[in-house]
């Protein structure tokens, strides 16, 4: 079958454009999930999902409108143009400073990324069968009443077109998986998840990336772990020093650092519903925001991460971006909108969820960079204090300061080694306080690029695939205890 | 299409119809889910975002010998439907059966169909939203005002091949907006199926009273007061409970707090909690995404946990009868209550404040998280207005603080209940008095 969008996209900029646009952008979107889940052996919900259509985003006198349509047909996508338009003009109906735009050439390109086996050529029955087997070997485990495998699929191609005459296409394609052992005893309930919990790990690749996971072979120690904290003590409050393993070090990025370096949430567009920033314009190239070894890049370009991609949904190349030097914060992310108020141009942080939202600034790949060691150098580095693995709840304040976040499992750390396990630990702070207690940072070995599939942000909802380098760190004098 | 540029109830059926008949599956579903919406956004007391979106998707569920699969595609233009189908059982044939699935509901009755659209709200323009935010800020003044009014129309219509057929559509028109004064903030929310029954003007007012109410906040001491929550702090706490503890499917793994508590007192006796998309304090379609038709659920009756939501699988495996609350099929997260009430009392939320020796007023709640689902602990951080209440009046704003509670605990500490409940919440609403509890426990501020 031929491609129903073909031409339908310059259209739509043509009649933006005739129509009064001052710049007009449009996206169309095609995109492919396949989402897995199996439960105790058998097969809970297999669900595909084809969705496309075209967007189109109007710059008129100072003033954005936005409108989208489904229907690959010449007369929806100039209405579609039209209305976008007429919604441009609608927001200049209240005062307020008009928007422009950071320059940008524009760029005709395509890209994709590398994929080693193409989702969906893999037989069903083959992604079934590694789920049912994973599930089972869990389920034997004494104590396990529940056990759960996940694998879901993206494959989304992207066209951009701009009156300034961008030209990009791009295809996507994100794979990654997961299992959870839940165990149920006497009403107590506890739940160990691998490689990450909420449906696993994800990156930019093809079924490699699951195959490279070995879920079989991690059910048997997730299982046990499952069941063994049904019998151990919850966490003990004190003040201590806490190591994160590179999952927990993720999250604490993404909640602690990813949304609160957005420009646009610092400038307060988010502020009646995701909430603002404790980062002020004035902040920028001097806020002290964490210890000497606290180094964070915003790396767009990183090989199989899940925030990695050619361009933006504005058209600008994937940039590398430096955050956090030594401490202190250099850059926050930006959109062509926003960049031009810092007098820059864009870091290419504009991603749209899909055909029928705008982009908004959201993260790429935040994470941090690796210094040396492993989580058993840290470990044997420590007299005393907890280790905690594996996000379970996460919850921070409307400004990213006040923050409580919840771990699956934590072990007592004394004299340099394992002691015993905790059940229900989570640990707290305050963002620039906390990051100010980070005294180790992993070396390379223990790194990767962790993706998030369910960042959250923007009315109506957007969800975004963000990747989060991180690997093992360890904190001094935190908050601990068990909830 | 109908004015409202969504399918009506002919065009709906038709295109259902067509699919479930030429199925070569055992047994189909075809579910149209149609939806046209308008959202303008502001912050700075500017609109910094204005969109319109119009999209309609079919959700797909084939049997085959038991296996079963879902297909999702909104491709309703181009695509040739018997290659949908095709490639859907195809799917179904490389699963495993389910032996959990009872096969596709059949028709309790009649064909359902319910028009609950205001067409002057569903038709609402660009032009229009913005004059009504106009109106919002306004009425600010010159304190800022963030937030963003949506409008739009829902349509869902369910066919399978038992007989099931079952339409709906309905308008919504919804605001949440946070205005800044210095260092407080004053939040307002309010939904309808009827946009000319939100007062713009009236919510500016109010918003930026509350903003100033809340301009110098002082610290409190973390640790555990009785507390006055208003709506949108009851309603959160309600949608948890939906989702964690009333879905049948977490009851039957045992994951639910009432897996081992159905038919015990688990709330104070004054509260009372059902769910029922019927009544008109909430906006809901009376079917489900199987298309049954919902009547009222009771959840919590004088204090007991009385029921919980069931669809018909995990009806099917726990042996009782389906209470019609699918959720779009297959899932793997289960069935939940998605038109909750709880039962609002007789005093005011004024006369709640001035009943409190020495308490908080909490208005609203951020970013909570469920910390231990059997045990309903959750935790997250007050926001846009959290005051101390000294000899029945409010005597000062106080910085947000976090807290750690029990739902269960919070709702058995009930003090009193209050009356004027209303529709509050954003992804999942419920209707929710004001309610003051004994107890509830702060373990955390920002000290700045």
């Amino acid at each position: 079958m031929g491609d129903p969008w073909e031409g339908l996209a310059e259209r739509a900029v043509d009649a933006g454009v005739a129509a009064g646009g001052e710049y007009v952008e449009v996206r169309v979107v095609r995109s492919q999930t396949l989402s897995l889940s199996v439960k105790n052996g058998r097969p809970e919900a297999v669900v595909t999902d084809d969705d496309e259509g075209l967007g189109v985003r109007v710059l008129m006198d100072g003033g954005w409108g936005f409108a989208c349509t489904p229907r690959p047909e010449p007369e929806a996508v100039t209405g579609a143009a039209l209305q976008a338009v007429e919604v441009a003009r609608a927001s200049r109906l209240l005062d307020g400073p008009a928007v422009r735009l950071a320059p940008q050439e524009p760029v005709r390109a395509a890209w994709a990324n590398p994929v080693r086996r193409d989702p969906w050529e893999v037989p069903l029955e083959e992604m079934l069968a590694l789920l049912a087997e994973a599930t089972e070997a869990m389920l034997r485990v004494p104590g396990v009443r529940v056990a759960e495998g996940f694998m879901d699929f993206w494959r989304t191609a992207k066209r951009f077109r701009s009156s300034e005459g961008a030209a990009i296409d791009q295809l996507i394609t994100e794979s990654g998986g997961g299992i959870a052992a839940v165990a149920v005893h006497d009403g107590e309930v506890q739940r160990r998840s691998y490689p990450a919990s909420f449906r696993g790990d994800f990156g930019t690749g093809g079924y490699e990336l699951v195959e490279a996971l070995d879920l079989a072979g991690h059910a048997q120690q997730t299982a046990e772990e499952a069941a063994a904290l049904l019998l151990a003590p919850p966490c003990p409050t004190a003040v201590t020093t806490l190591i994160l393993d590179g999952d927990q070090t993720a999250l604490q990025i993404h909640e602690s650092v990813g949304h609160a370096i957005e420009f646009d949430r610092i400038l307060g567009t988010e502020a009646a519903y995701a909430g603002t920033s404790f980062i002020t314009p004035g902040d920028i190239g001097s806020l002290r925001y964490g210890s000497e070894a606290m180094h964070i890049i915003a790396d767009a370009t990183l090989p199989g991460a899940l925030g990695t991609f050619g361009f933006d949904d504005e058209g600008v190349p994937a940039q590398r971006v430096v955050i956090v030097e030594c401490g202190v914060l250099r850059h926050v992310l930006t959109n062509r909108e926003t960049a031009l108020l810092l007098g820059q141009r864009s870091n290419g942080a504009a991603r749209a969820s899909s055909w029928n939202r705008i982009p908004l600034v959201r993260m790429t790949n935040v994470g941090l960079l690796p210094d040396s060691g492993t989580l058993e150098d840290l470990i044997a580095d420590t007299d005393e204090g907890v280790l905690m693995c594996t996000n379970k709840s996460w919850s921070i304040d409307d400004r990213r300061l006040n923050f409580q976040f919840g771990c699956e499992i934590a072990w007592e750390i004394r004299r340099g080694r394992r002691g015993r396990l905790f059940k229900q630990p989570v640990y707290s702070g305050i963002t620039p306080q906390f990051w100010a207690s980070l005294d180790r940072v992993a070396g390379p070995a223990e790194f990767r690029a962790r993706g998030t599939p369910n960042c959250g942000k923007g009315q109506p909802a957007q969800v975004a695939h963000t990747g989060h380098p991180a690997g093992p760190t360890r904190f001094r004098g935190v908050q601990v205890g068990s909830r | 299409m109908s004015r409202e540029g969504l399918p009506g109830p002919d065009a709906a059926f038709h295109l259902l119809e067509e699919v479930v008949d030429r199925s070569p599956a055992d047994q189909t579903e075809g579910v149209l889910v149609a939806r046209r919406a308008g959202l303008t956004r502001f912050a700075g007391s500017r609109i910094h975002q204005n969109v319109v979106e119009e999209d309609a998707h079919l959700l797909l569920r084939v049997v085959v010998d038991g296996r079963v699969a879902g297909l999702r595609t909104n491709r309703l233009v181009h695509t040739e439907m018997n290659q949908v189908l095709a490639r859907a059982v195809a799917i179904a044939r490389q699963i495993p059966p389910d032996p959990d699935f009872p096969g596709l509901p059949a028709p309790p009755g009649g064909p359902l169909v319910y028009e609950g659209s205001v067409p002057a709200t569903a038709e609402a323009t660009p032009h229009r939203r913005a004059e009504a935010v106009r109106h919002f800020v306004q009425a600010c003044g010159e304190s800022p005002a963030a937030g963003a009014l949506e409008t739009g129309v829902f349509a869902l219509a369910v066919v399978n091949s038992r007989g099931v057929r079952a339409y709906g559509r309905r308008s919504r028109a919804s605001l949440v907006a946070v205005v800044q004064e210095g260092e407080g903030s004053g939040y307002v929310q309010a939904i309808d199926a009827d946009l000319d029954r939100l007062d713009l003007t009236s919510l500016g007012a109010l918003a930026a009273a509350r903003a100033r109410a809340a301009r110098h906040p002082v610290d409190l001491e973390p640790g555990t007061y009785p507390v006055i929550l208003e709506p949108p702090a009851v309603g959160l706490m309600l949608a948890f409970l939906a989702m964690t503890t009333f879905n049948g499917k977490a009851v039957l793994e045992g994951r639910s707090a009432l897996a081992t508590r159905l038919g015990q007192r688990v709330m104070d006796p004054r509260v009372q909690i059902w769910d029922d998309a019927t009544d008109p304090r909430t906006i809901g379609l009376p079917f489900d995404f199987e298309g049954l038709p919902k009547r009222r659920l009771d959840l919590v009756r004088e204090g007991v946990a009385v029921g919980v939501a069931y669809d018909s699988r995990t009806a099917h495996r726990a042996g009782v009868p389906n209470t019609a609350h699918a959720l779009p099929q297959p899932n793997p997260f289960g069935p939940m209550p998605t038109h909750m009430l709880m039962a609002p009392g007789r005093r005011s939320l004024e006369e709640l404040v001035a009943a409190t020796e020495r308490g908080l007023l909490v208005t609203r709640f951020h970013y909570v998280r469920v910390v231990h689902p059997a045990r309903t602990l959750i935790t997250g951080m007050t926001r846009d207005g959290t005051f101390l209440v000294e000899g029945g009046r409010i005597v000062r704003a106080l910085r947000n603080l976090r807290f750690n509670v029990s739902i269960l605990e919070v709702f058995a500490a009930v003090e009193e209940i209050g009356a004027n409940g209303r529709l509050v919440g954003e992804e999942l609403a419920v209707f929710a008095p004001p309610v003051a509890v004994r107890r509830f426990t702060f373990t955390g501020l920002t000290p700045f």
